[in-house]
């Protein structure tokens, strides 16, 4: 499972709000209400205001529609004048209080993933999105004596440019040990401030004095792919995709030609434990997959369907014609644009999809920015597979889920066993991928599958699917 | 809640309140005519606390909250629910965010339970509560007290005693104070390697455990107050009780008939005994409608207000207006340290009977503050035990759709300061449990007929 890999330096770790949609041209027209300047006078508030929330004199009146707004300004203006706290803290603050009320607004709408970001948590996502941190570009992993090992440092990343070498073994970080430390706080400690420094203290391999480097963090590119060849024997290659940001489909792109400059057969596409990201991304890189036709089809609120059909610019290459076989990996936590790959070239029938049944998330989310630097995420599209497939899951009234998800054509589990295994050799050595995947009972299943069909030659492509 | 007022109006509170408004504020539905008072429950204090910069602030997260509601609308791709359940979400997430276990939202049918209260009819198991707030290893717990049982109640056949921690509800607990505290606890030591992972994990699994199986503050409370003909088991702890106690009980309603009085003669004087037995919204003409039925007590009047747990302040100043010549009745600390005074106009009445007032710890809230005026102003005698200590004050904020919302906004002390938040009032004589009606009448009467010089250096309930 890749949740063992441990974070990067610089990287936060992907938190459950994960969101699939990033509509370029609503951003850019973000429907601005014109602003009713008379309201927001909170030190004149409309004395009708609180009569006209006031209830009626009889009883049992009719029942009378509340506006959201208004209320919120008249409780907002109640409880700025009238509250008194009894721990004896402060006034309330007029911004905490407004978050407060659009989260509770929202949490009547039961969509966990339409919600409201702060300033802060939204400045936390766009990081994420756009794949940029700041930091020394370097990617950490604990050993089998709980040791913190550098696994790798990135391509002219800070770390690599002071002659940071994977297999570095962390000692300090300016000038605390990081004995006892889990790899998240010594991450923690070498996080900061682009244009900051950071001092390490290093064991090498065949050194006998520790080294000792001050590196200037900066904003660098943080991977989201990983890969390598898995099977040098059969040439079966294998990329692992974190999640859909940015720099996705560029760091794919540039992953398959280097697999396929050394001559690769076969490819693992692993969108395990992968919870989505920008759907212009999901819709490119499935694009490289699926020879022509719908990608995805997305239902508007006004009921309209309509296909987001292959990028052809995208669908060149050796991957575009077919000359090898694909296996994609996908497990409960591949969610989202995981699931409009998966589902494509499950469709298309250019792949076959190894694991456990993925997440079940057929809704795509809007990022709105607001004029306070928070912004709000919206469901705004449900989307299909190419064949029509609503794969959102579903619950009965006691909240079972009873449908969702994209069952994979071989449905393979990770035991707890297995996942003990694999951890132990990650730990025995944090530089060695492979003798991990030994142990990993998906990723042998799919090098079993590929083996077979090049022993058979390439897979035929099937017919293609009638965009509309 | 053992105290509240209704939706009142600031710039009133600042001066004494003409008498023809504690006419009208015992009338059962005082807000009727505050639409037309209302200068804005927010307008004139808003501006006491605001910066140009705070204002600023404020009106930058008003845009976007009025932005977030418009975009929704417009973008979101399922139906909406309606504007009004959006609004009731909205002052949910607001109130809640003021943490504070008095300040809460209300759904139209928890609405109706609090107007069927004030007008004495209970449901549930009859008791009112209070919600303490305890701090703990820097931690704030919350727990629900009993003020008092009311009479003729299931609560009270069954022997629940004011004071009371109820901790359990039909064997689930109570989350008073949330459960990740317990193993944020835990964490820390486990991160300053004082505790191993197992005790993390266990740690964890009991917090996971009790939010599975506990109550929320106010779904428990909601138990209590609401069903009738339902079994409840409530788990208890006592003072002075060696382990929990477990108290079955059938829910019921419970209908309190605020005032009875009648005349006592001991030893040849004679009282008018008034047992208040809680501040219903009616109270006030009740009480004034019992005294006047009863003739002439030479002795003068006891009032008892032995568990009762308090109501609405508004009957509590109509019975203290009737008691005394008027005047100051509480002094209230509002929001940013202001103190208005609650009171009547002063008249020179010159058939004032003197007063005894009766207390024990059942005498809550607004209760409380009708003994602590009439000791301030009137030096009443206060005679029992040491009261319950409950000097906040929650006022209701009703919706137009039927929900509504309650905010602590006032802290009590009596005219001449006497406070009683947290700690209670002393009684200036302490009367042993179980005596008779007589028994405590005749040492009422024996403490009006101190002189009021002795009475004087015999001090003022305890702060």
């Amino acid at each position: 499972m890749r949740s063992l890999v441990k974070g990067f330096v610089g990287v936060s770790v992907i938190t459950a709000g994960f969101f699939c949609g990033f509509n370029a041209d609503v951003l850019k027209d973000a429907p601005r209400t014109p602003v009713r300047t008379t309201l927001y006078r909170l030190e004149a508030a409309p004395p009708t205001l609180l009569a006209r929330l006031a209830r009626p004199s009889t009883a049992h009146a009719a029942q009378v529609t509340l506006d959201p707004t208004e209320t919120y300004l008249a409780v907002l203006n109640t409880v700025r004048g009238d509250f008194l706290n009894p721990a004896g803290a402060a006034a309330p603050d007029p911004t905490k209080l407004t978050y407060a009320g659009i989260n509770g607004m929202l949490a009547t709408l039961n969509d966990r993933y339409t919600e409201f970001w702060t300033p802060q948590e939204y400045r936390q996502n766009m990081e994420e999105t756009s794949g940029v941190f700041a930091g020394i570009g370097a990617k950490l992993d604990e050993t089998k004596d709980n040791r913190v090992m550098i696994t790798e440092p990135l391509e002219n990343s800070p770390a690599a440019r002071k002659g940071v070498l994977a297999g570095d073994v962390v000692l300090a970080v300016n000038g605390k040990p990081t004995l006892g430390l889990t790899v998240d706080k010594v991450i923690e400690l070498i996080k900061g401030e682009a244009g900051t420094t950071v001092r390490m203290t290093l064991e090498r391999k065949g050194r006998k004095a520790p080294l000792s480097v001050a590196i200037t963090r900066a904003y660098v590119q943080s991977p989201v792919v990983e890969w390598r060849m898995e099977d040098e024997r059969n040439r079966i290659g294998y990329i692992y995709l974190e999640m859909f940001n940015e720099q996705a489909d560029q760091q794919f792109a540039a992953a398959l030609s280097k697999l396929e400059k050394q001559g690769m057969k076969g490819l693992i596409f692993d969108l395990r434990d992968n919870p989505g990201g920008l759907l212009n991304i999901a819709h490119e890189i499935a694009s490289r997959f699926v020879p022509n036709g719908p990608v995805v089809w997305v239902k508007e609120k006004n009921g309209q369907m309509s296909s987001m059909n292959v990028v052809q610019r995208k669908h060149q290459g050796r991957l575009a014609t077919g000359s090898y076989p694909i296996v994609v990996l996908v497990n409960g936590n591949s969610a989202s644009a995981s699931e409009i790959v998966s589902g494509a070239i499950r469709d298309h029938g250019v792949g076959t999809l190894v694991g456990t049944t993925t997440y079940g998330k057929g809704l795509v989310q809007t990022i709105i920015p607001l004029g306070d630097d928070s912004a709000v995420k919206i469901t705004t599209q449900h989307y299909f597979t190419p064949k029509k497939q609503d794969i959102n899951r579903k619950f009965d009234e006691k909240g079972r889920q009873i449908a969702g998800g994209i069952k994979p054509d071989v449905e393979v589990a990770i035991t707890d066993r297995d996942l003990d295994r694999m951890q132990a050799a990650r730990r025995s050595n944090p530089l060695d991928r492979k003798a991990m995947d030994q142990h990993d009972p998906q990723v042998q299943k799919a090098l079993g599958l590929l083996r077979g069909k090049i022993a058979l030659g390439a897979a035929p492509r099937t017919a293609s699917i009638a965009a509309e | 809640m053992s105290g509240y007022r209704l939706r009142t109006h600031h710039g009133q509170e600042n001066r004494l309140t003409p008498s023809a408004q504690v006419a009208q504020a015992t009338s059962p539905r005082p807000w009727a005519a505050g639409g037309a008072r209302g200068e804005g429950g927010g307008g004139a204090n808003a501006s006491g606390s605001g910066t140009a910069e705070a204002r600023r602030r404020a009106s930058a997260a008003a845009e976007t909250f009025e932005n977030v509601y418009n975009l929704v609308r417009e973008h979101y791709v399922d139906p909406l629910p309606s504007a009004t359940r959006m609004s009731q979400g909205t002052v949910r997430g607001m109130i809640a965010a003021l943490n504070d276990p008095n300040s809460y939202f209300l759904e139209p049918a928890e609405m109706r339970v609090f107007d069927a209260e004030a007008d004495g009819r209970f449901a549930g198991v009859g008791a009112v509560t209070a919600l303490r707030s305890v701090k703990k290893d820097g931690v704030t717990e919350h727990k629900i007290a009993v003020v008092a049982p009311l009479p003729g109640s299931p609560a009270e056949h069954a022997g629940l005693k004011p004071g009371d921690v109820i901790t359990h509800v039909d064997g689930k607990w109570i989350l008073g104070a949330s459960p990740l505290l317990d193993y944020n606890r835990v964490l820390k030591q486990y991160q300053a390697e004082g505790a191993s992972e197992e005790d993390l994990d266990k740690a964890a699994e009991s917090a996971r455990e009790r939010i599975r199986a506990g109550l929320g503050l106010h779904k428990a409370v909601n138990l209590l107050r609401r069903g009738t003909g339902e079994k409840r088991v409530l788990t208890v702890e006592r003072e002075g009780a060696a382990k929990p106690l477990r108290i079955e009980l059938t829910t019921a309603n419970t209908k309190v008939e605020p005032v009875t009085a009648r005349t006592i003669t001991v030893n040849g004087r004679s009282a008018a005994y008034v047992r208040v037995a809680a501040l219903t919204q009616n109270a006030g003409d009740a009480f004034a409608r019992a005294l006047e039925g009863l003739p002439p007590a030479d002795g003068g009047v006891v009032l008892d207000l032995r568990g009762n747990p308090g109501g609405s302040l508004e009957a509590a100043q109509a019975i203290d207006a009737y008691l005394s010549r008027g005047g100051p009745f509480l002094v209230e600390t509002v929001a940013g340290g202001r103190r208005n005074t609650l009171g009547s106009p002063s008249s020179s009445r010159s058939d004032l009977p003197r007063v005894a007032v009766l207390v024990d710890r059942g005498t809550g809230s607004t209760a409380e503050a009708l003994a602590a005026s009439l000791a301030d102003k009137q030096n009443a005698p206060l005679l029992g035990a040491r009261t319950f200590g409950d000097g906040l004050v929650q006022t209701l904020y009703p919706l137009s759709d039927g929900s509504g919302f309650t905010l602590t906004t006032g802290r009590m002390s009596g005219p001449r300061g006497t406070a009683w938040d947290r700690v209670g009032l002393a009684p200036r004589v302490s009367l042993p449990a179980g005596l008779t009606e007589e028994a405590v009448v005749a040492r009422a009467l024996d403490a009006l007929d101190v002189p009021t010089a002795a009475r004087t250096a015999a001090g003022r309930p305890a702060r």
